[in-house]
């Protein structure tokens, strides 16, 4: 595989600026103008597979349809940079087949961000309370687009629990990994941009890099969002670009609500420095 | 040539030494139809200069090949032979019922679009969609609310002829996943396949097998907004609407340009269109009743 071709995977547990970074990468790679028309697929993506492949996929089984992406992302990779986003959590095997199309890979880029905010951003997608988001992220079964009864337009992602999900990419040896920290994005854009960017070995110009950071922020999302919409916003939300801030949780959540989130996270809350002080 | 199976869809009549598992046996015949023959692969056939080609296809001035999944299809324009080499049935079917025979239809000048269609008070109505959108389940509405009758569940080849374009029949199926079946109480027959919760339903009395003139154009999209939207789609972006619905877009868009441009833009003026934007969370009563005065005031 050349450097300049191959898959770079936007891993992330949802809600975990996995949106943002694939919006600044497609202003860096296409120029994109308009956040609706992201050129940035996700692996589960149907749309993509039956577009990509001409057959009619609505009536294969996941197992089939898993066999059809691999051949898919395979051929769609072979001559350019590829960035895809990916929720599911890091496995080798998928069905009797690699999980990914590891032989076009060249890195993935993970993203983490604390727990704490997680849950109310995901609350808020979902449709759910807070202590139900809890659980969800201890639940080592949850899985997204699962049910079998209706037409899902995304393959099942099994995510598990938060800390597996992050374990499972960061302490895999499969593919290389570079970790980024959501709070780190926030906090010092420029430096964390500008390191995804030579760990992909993405070329850019000065201009380039500051034109997408500020693209990408967090006021001019709101603003995109405002007068086109955004196509990805969840149903049980009123707006997809709502908080975008680091650490808010502190006003939301209550001590009964951290602790559970400490109890089952700890030991990864810890690693990745994200310890509540008074705690 | 031994017939171990013969079916009439798309104006076509197909002799098949493949049987066709999955599709119900009909004696269903157009007014005008024309013959294919699906025989085994035969390794001296030659196929002239290519117009269009990609992983898995070639697209030749006489024919095309299409390899999938250790399947290849070969289709000889002059002879209105396809040749398959088969290993998996189901492939096998998935390919010649969609792509394939949608290729070979526009080696006769059909275009191929991914629509439903039904004929509700002499109206011939073409529902839109990319795969999920709901094209089946709001066929099987319409066609029940309005004593309709439908003639292709999910693609549809389009014929100009002296500046009309008509749209032809497929075959006798209407297929609904298992919520559909559920919240629309339709009558299931039996499953597509053992593994997936979509049923074909009982509904061959009500196909229409015959061409009919397309009057209006129903653009189907989900959405995860709340609210359901209509309305009414004019000018260019109709025709860029319908470009986007072609079916097996990339082949169609770049081997059989100029016969698409010009059956698009005739179906574009001869047929009023809407968007209707149907919410993932469907509220059936704000559906029903939405859907109702629609149609109310269109047919």
């Amino acid at each position: 595989m050349k450097n300049d071709t191959g898959i770079i995977w936007l891993a992330s547990y949802p809600k975990s600026g996995n949106t943002w970074l694939r919006i600044f990468l497609s202003r860096i790679l296409y120029n994109t103008q308009n956040i609706n028309q992201l050129q940035i697929p996700i692996y589960s993506s149907k749309a993509f597979i039956e577009l990509e492949s001409e057959i009619d996929i609505s009536e294969l089984t996941i197992e089939e349809l898993h066999q059809l992406r691999l051949d898919v992302f395979d051929e769609f990779a072979k001559n350019k940079i590829f960035p895809v986003k990916i929720h599911d959590s890091f496995k080798q095997y998928f069905y009797q087949y690699p999980f990914l199309p590891f032989s076009k890979t060249k890195i993935a880029i993970y993203l983490i961000r604390n727990p704490f905010d997680v849950v109310i951003s995901f609350s808020r997608h979902l449709g759910l309370t807070i202590d139900e988001t809890i659980e969800l992220m201890n639940n080592e079964k949850f899985t997204m687009a699962a049910n079998e009864n209706k037409y899902q337009i995304q393959i099942p992602q099994h995510l598990g629990s938060w800390s597996n999900h992050v374990k499972s990419w960061t302490e895999q040896r499969l593919i290389p990994v570079y970790i980024v920290r959501y709070e780190d994005m926030i906090q010092n854009s420029y430096e964390t941009f500008k390191n995804i960017l030579n760990k992909c070995k993405i070329p850019f110009t000065e201009e380039k890099l500051t034109d997408a950071i500020s693209f990408s922020s967090f006021t001019n999302l709101q603003k995109q969002e405002e007068k086109y919409g955004f196509e990805e916003k969840s149903v049980h939300s009123q707006k997809f670009f709502h908080t975008g801030k680091a650490y808010y949780y502190k006003n939301l959540l209550n001590l009964g609500q951290i602790q559970k989130i400490m109890k089952h996270h700890k030991e990864i809350i810890t690693k990745f420095n994200y310890l509540p002080e008074y705690l | 040539m031994k017939n171990l199976f013969s079916y009439k869809a798309f104006n076509f009549e197909i002799y098949s030494e493949f049987s066709f598992r999955t599709k119900p046996e009909t004696s269903y015949v157009s007014e005008e139809f024309y013959s294919l023959y699906v025989k085994q692969y035969n390794e001296e056939i030659k196929l002239d200069k290519t117009i269009f080609e990609r992983k898995n296809i070639q697209i030749f001035n006489n024919g095309f090949t299409i390899s999938a999944g250790g399947m290849y299809f070969l289709y000889d324009h002059q002879n209105k032979i396809i040749y398959v080499k088969q290993n998996n049935h189901r492939l096998f079917e998935a390919y010649f019922w969609g792509p394939v025979i949608a290729l070979v239809g526009a080696f006769f000048n059909f275009i191929p679009i991914h629509s439903s269609g039904v004929v509700v008070r002499d109206k011939s109505l073409l529902i839109l969609g990319n795969s999920g959108s709901g094209k089946s389940s709001l066929l099987y509405e319409i066609m029940n609310s309005y004593d309709g009758y439908y003639f292709s569940d999910d693609l549809i080849l389009l014929n100009k002829q002296n500046n009309l374009v008509f749209a032809l029949p497929s075959y006798p199926d209407i297929k609904l996943w298992y919520d559909a079946v559920e919240r629309l109480g339709a009558s299931k027959v039996n499953p597509i396949y053992y593994k997936i919760n979509k049923y074909y339903v009982d509904d061959k009395s009500r196909f229409l097998d015959q061409k009919t003139v397309p009057e209006i154009l129903i653009f189907l999209h989900t959405s995860t907004q709340a609210t359901i939207q209509i309305e009414e789609i004019k000018g260019s972006k109709k025709w860029l609407y319908l470009q986007s619905m072609l079916y097996r877009k990339h082949w169609i868009e770049n081997a059989f340009q100029k016969k698409m441009f010009e059956v698009l833009s005739a179906l574009s003026n001869q047929c009023t269109a809407y968007k209707i934007i149907r919410p993932l969370k469907i509220n059936k009563i704000e559906w029903d009743e939405t859907l109702k005065s629609f149609f109310n005031q269109i047919l």
